[in-house]
């Protein structure tokens, strides 16, 4: 079955193949995983949308026309739901809702140990986060996923000349965001 | 950004380098996307454990068979539709129907908030969906939601700022996640599912 392409093995799963779904998973699982990844910058919260994913996937093959490629249909879902996972996170970080189940972070546990890279990582996760939803999008697809614009623009539904002004502004940004860090430092 | 990713083809890096040399603009641009990307490029992110991509599949599995139980389905259908559902149509009446009334008088607001004033917070939190789902007079919209979330944050001052979320954000993700202090982790994480539940497909 590993030979089958994506259409093959949607066309099977949608008659009755529930192990076609099986080899989908395995088929997309890392690339699902570093997308979310780099959207959430967290292990476990990357995991928790790669599972959400793939149920709501399971849920929606049956109804798969093949309006867009498999793989641009999974790589919608993923952006959808990290997006999701972010705002939600940005009202829980609002709320400060985290501070009720949370007893220390990470760095409260190890403050003078964050190596240089580490701190390096941090910035420019940091300055990720800092982007607009859109342009945090278009720089994880094209710049860490290398799909081509075409692809993209269906996944995101934006003009290709859009993503391309969009990923040019989130480049810039992160690199302004990491100059005034160390300038500050 | 694509000609210094190398993603441009021949033609098109030749054009750009031969631009960079004439233009002092572009040429400073340029330096400082090559800087990005060096910055960018410097840093890796850490690999899970090889192991965890072999466990993925049947936790989906293992999730999708949860989903599939028919008894959570009913107990998602009657504490996220039916209980919500009831106290949204009393509010909406409040809110909209009334004739001659465009905007909530004390006495009504009051009566809302003595209406919220027993309602779990998931409840609450759906009949506020419903209602800006509903409600056509936006004043009313925002003191309901002022009162509703102020029920559930137990803050006025929390409950205004989300009110500002509301009106520039999502509704729905906001309000959903307007998100209460006084939730344990399990029904936050219920609440969360739920959202997810919208999530476009």
């Amino acid at each position: 079955m590993s030979a089958s392409t994506d259409l093959e093995l949607v066309d099977l799963f949608q008659k009755g193949n529930e192990a076609s779904f099986n080899e989908l998973v395995v088929r997309y699982q890392e690339k699902l995983y570093w997308i979310a990844r780099r959207f959430v910058q967290d292990h476990d919260q990357a995991d928790e949308i790669v599972q959400e994913v793939f149920v709501k996937i399971y849920g929606a093959l049956k109804e798969f026309r093949g309006e867009s490629g498999v793989y641009t249909w999974l790589y919608r879902i993923t952006v959808n739901v990290s997006l999701n996972t972010l705002r939600k996170k940005r009202i829980r970080d609002f709320l400060r809702i985290d501070e009720f189940f949370e007893t220390a972070s990470d760095e409260n546990e190890r403050p003078d140990k964050l190596l240089e890279r580490e701190e390096q990582q941090k910035l420019i996760e940091d300055a990720v986060r800092t982007l607009p939803e859109k342009q945090k999008a278009v720089f994880i697809l094209r710049y860490h996923e290398e799909l081509p614009y075409e692809e993209i623009s269906t996944i995101l539904e934006t003009s290709v000349g859009g993503l391309k002004a969009n990923y040019f502004h989130a480049v810039k940004k992160i690199g302004e965001y990491v100059n005034r860090a160390h300038r500050t430092h | 950004m694509d000609y210094i990713t190398g993603h441009v083809d021949k033609v098109e890096h030749s054009r750009i380098e031969s631009h960079l040399l004439v233009c002092a603009e572009c040429q400073k641009t340029y330096q400082e996307l090559l800087a990005s990307d060096a910055a960018i490029r410097h840093v890796s992110t850490e690999s899970p454990d090889p192991v965890y991509f072999t466990n993925i599949l049947p936790r989906v599995r293992e999730r999708i068979t949860t989903r599939q139980n028919p008894f959570r389905e009913y107990s998602i259908a009657l504490s996220r539709i039916v209980l919500p559902l009831a106290v949204s149509l009393f509010m909406i009446i409040l809110l909209t129907i009334i004739p001659g009334v465009p905007t909530l008088e004390l006495g009504q607001t009051e009566a809302l908030r003595q209406t919220v004033k027993d309602l779990s917070a998931d409840e609450v939190v759906q009949a506020i969906t419903n209602t800006y789902a509903h409600s056509t007079v936006l004043q009313n919209q925002d003191i309901a939601a002022s009162i509703v979330v102020e029920k559930i944050t137990g803050d006025r001052f929390i409950a205004e700022e989300i009110v500002k979320q509301i009106e520039s954000d999502a509704v729905s993700d906001v309000v959903v996640e307007g998100m209460i202090s006084d939730l344990n982790r399990e029904q936050v994480d219920q609440l969360l599912s739920g959202l997810s539940e919208r999530t476009l497909l």
